[in-house]
């Protein structure tokens, strides 16, 4: 049966492997990378591993490595385990929402125990891109049940 | 809703992972749909129906509330 609307095609289930090579891997060969760069001189300031490299050195292994994770087959690929990824993705990106709007609340929380003043935390980047992916999400979802109806309606003539 | 697959397939003296196989699904999925934990999609149920050479309404039988 051909499908009316394009999918996400799953890499094959080695990538799997590939995954957790990156999540255990990446990160000790980042950091040995930026050490060589800064040794070399093509990162100017040896401090600045601190405060420029170390959120990507840290998160994108770990975001590569999710993402080959999440975006290959299982063994025994079949419509329940496609079912089950769907229910996953759908309560993942409902709990990443409310914890990231909830996120300014528990620090100040926080700072409240230890008696120091609010303060917004810089949270900037996560909202624009929960922004974007939900934009992204409702955009997609539209246009895909306009292709539909639209499909449906050609078909009834 | 219920289903009988675990007596057709009894019929057909099949057990989980040979009507999984000839479906081209995991075991897994067969024990889910068995015990009512995933209700399979419409292609599926009508390949089951035509291997053990039922209807789909003989496979899987509405109950009150669904």
């Amino acid at each position: 049966m051909k499908e009316l609307l394009p999918q996400v095609k799953l890499l094959p289930n080695r990538f799997k492997r590939y995954g957790l090579w990156v999540l255990i891997a990446g990160m000790p060969a980042l950091t040995l990378l930026t050490f060589a760069l800064i040794s070399i001189g093509l990162i100017p300031r040896s401090d600045a591993f601190f405060d420029e490299w170390s959120h990507p050195i840290v998160y994108y292994p770990i975001i590569i490595g999710l993402a080959l994770l999440n975006f290959s087959e299982e063994k025994e690929e079949d419509e329940m385990v496609q079912h089950l990824r769907y229910q996953a993705f759908m309560t993942g990106v409902l709990y990443l929402i409310v914890g990231i709007l909830m996120l300014p609340l528990f620090t100040n929380a926080v700072k409240l125990l230890e008696g120091s003043t609010l303060g917004m935390p810089d949270i900037g980047g996560m909202l624009g891109a929960l922004a974007l992916l939900l934009f992204y999400t409702y955009a997609s979802f539209k246009y895909k049940l306009h292709q539909m109806r639209k499909a449906l309606e050609t078909d009834a003539e | 809703m219920r289903n009988n697959i675990k007596v057709e397939r009894a019929r057909k003296d099949m057990t989980q992972e040979q009507l999984a196989e000839a479906l081209g699904v995991s075991r897994q999925t067969i024990n889910a749909i068995e015990k009512n934990k995933y209700l399979p999609s419409t292609l599926l149920a009508l390949k089951m129906s035509d291997l053990f050479g039922v209807t789909v309404n003989d496979l899987f039988i509405l109950e009150e509330g669904d």
